[in-house]
């Protein structure tokens, strides 16, 4: 292998298995290498929100960063509460995820997406924008 | 629910090789249609009487496809990159209304894929609503050709 090969290689490992993926913009083409969030408008009403990380990042904290996501979406579009759907049935049924929420896998690797409906008002299982804020801003920002 | 299948580089060509045969589907003048958004489906097709069609879309991702008969949909999804490449090919069949409009999705979850559509319902709170005739992962019998 060659030298730039040896160090591609290696910076791909510790991408990949020395620090978990942080609270990031999966679109950033510079820190985002080992995944972040993502949006997206859509179906109709609802907005899609993911997030996926590396090996190193536990489910339960992407779990956190997606719900965070959620929140900080529906704080930007001035929402005081959402409902997060884990699939297109589960908001046709009306059958939010609760939080704490654990995120599934996709090639080993933490990878999870939820459907957002933002609201006005309080609903059944919807959660509180900031309350989730509050609850999770230290976690997000590696303060503890 | 398909299974994820991790050998990407022998499934490529041979969709490619495969899809190079398909003709896309045009509705007969007259006939009743339906209409469903493909925009969140890779590579769809539908398999209709037996024969395989590409169901071209347009511009807002939706493409026409015969009512009042059981169709199946599917989809050659595949994906080449961080954090995983991956093939699989989910299918399910439905029976669409006249003018009906429908919303087709692709699960992906635990190494598993999904295809599922749902009606699109401008009166429910999420714009979708279930539709009694999917049957998930249903067979298309392909039409035997005699020499």
């Amino acid at each position: 292998m060659s030298r730039t090969g040896f160090a591609l290689a290696g910076l791909l490992a510790l991408l990949g298995t020395g620090c978990a993926t942080s609270y990031q913009d999966s679109g950033n083409p510079v820190l985002a290498v080992t995944g972040g969030y993502w949006n997206e408008p859509g179906p109709g009403p609802l907005e899609t929100v993911g997030f996926f990380g590396n090996g190193a990042l536990s489910r339960e904290q992407a779990g956190v960063y997606l719900i965070y996501r959620c929140a900080e979406t529906a704080w930007y579009r001035k929402k005081r509460y959402f409902s997060a759907y884990a699939s297109l049935s589960d908001a046709i049924d009306d059958k939010p995820v609760t939080d704490p929420y654990v995120v599934e896998t996709l090639g080993g690797r933490p990878d999870g997406k939820v459907y957002v409906l933002f609201r006005d008002r309080p609903a059944p299982g919807a959660l509180s924008t900031v309350e989730i804020i509050r609850k999770y801003q230290g976690r997000v920002r590696g303060e503890s | 629910m398909s299974r994820l299948n991790a050998k990407p580089a022998l499934m490529l060509p041979l969709a490619l090789v495969l899809g190079g045969c398909v003709a896309n589907y045009h509705p007969a003048p007259g006939q009743a249609t339906a209409r469903v958004n493909l925009n969140h489906v890779m590579q769809p097709e539908m398999c209709l009487n037996g024969e395989i069609y590409r169901l071209p879309v347009d511009q807002a991702g939706y493409s026409r496809i015969p009512a009042g008969q059981r169709v199946v949909l599917r989809s050659r999804h595949y994906v080449q990159g961080y954090p995983a490449s991956y093939v699989c090919n989910p299918s399910l069949s439905l029976v669409p209304q006249a003018q009906g409009s429908y919303y087709a999705n692709l699960e992906l979850r635990n190494d598993r894929c999904r295809l599922e559509v749902f009606r699109e319902d401008p009166q429910s709170a999420v714009g979708l609503a279930h539709e009694p005739s999917v049957t998930p992962g249903d067979r298309c019998v392909l039409k035997v050709m005699q020499d």
